[in-house]
């Protein structure tokens, strides 16, 4: 078996590792289902489309030099990269892969959100503009 | 695919002052 408690995912953006400022993080692969229906169908047929994949993060807002609100602000408005392992610090292999790909960083909640009891944080979801590359070689 | 290093990374590592890194984690290219 090859299961991971989920508690050390890796995350760069840009190739600035954010690691240890999610609290949780969700990469959707998806695509669009063309419909192709057509005479003598007996139920609606669809092809794969174009990918429109998701990245979903949760950040602890950091406003330190090069942390989060720093690298996301600087990229803000572009599409960069972002390179997320399963086990951070374990080496890169079919069990343990990684997921290449670049988002566009179109939504940003600058002061984060929360109470008086919360550290501020910001619940992202940026839109992939390429395909979800994964590979079981390199390094994170 | 999106290569390991875009120009639109080494644009936010040039606003946040990191170095440059002059060679990439991975050498898969995107070129057709």
């Amino acid at each position: 078996m090859a299961i991971y408690l989920d508690n050390n995912v890796g995350l760069k953006i840009a190739t600035v590792d954010l690691s240890v400022y999610i609290t949780s993080i969700t990469l959707t692969q998806t695509f669009d289902e063309v419909e192709t229906t057509s005479m003598s169908s007996v139920a609606h047929q669809f092809y794969q489309g174009l990918e429109a994949s998701t990245l979903q993060v949760d950040f602890l807002n950091d406003w330190a030099a090069s942390q989060v609100c720093a690298t996301l602000q600087a990229a803000y408005g572009t599409s960069v990269t972002a390179v997320i392992i399963p086990v951070k610090g374990v080496a890169v292999s079919a069990t343990n892969p990684l997921y290449t790909q670049s988002i566009l960083i179109n939504n940003l909640t600058p002061i984060g959100t929360g109470g008086p009891a919360d550290y501020a944080a910001s619940s992202l979801t940026f839109t992939c503009t390429s395909e979800v590359v994964q590979t079981t070689s390199g390094s994170f | 695919m999106a290569d390991q290093i875009t120009p639109a990374d080494i644009e936010v590592l040039k606003k946040l002052g990191l170095p440059i890194p002059t060679t990439t984690p991975n050498t898969k290219k995107d070129e057709d």
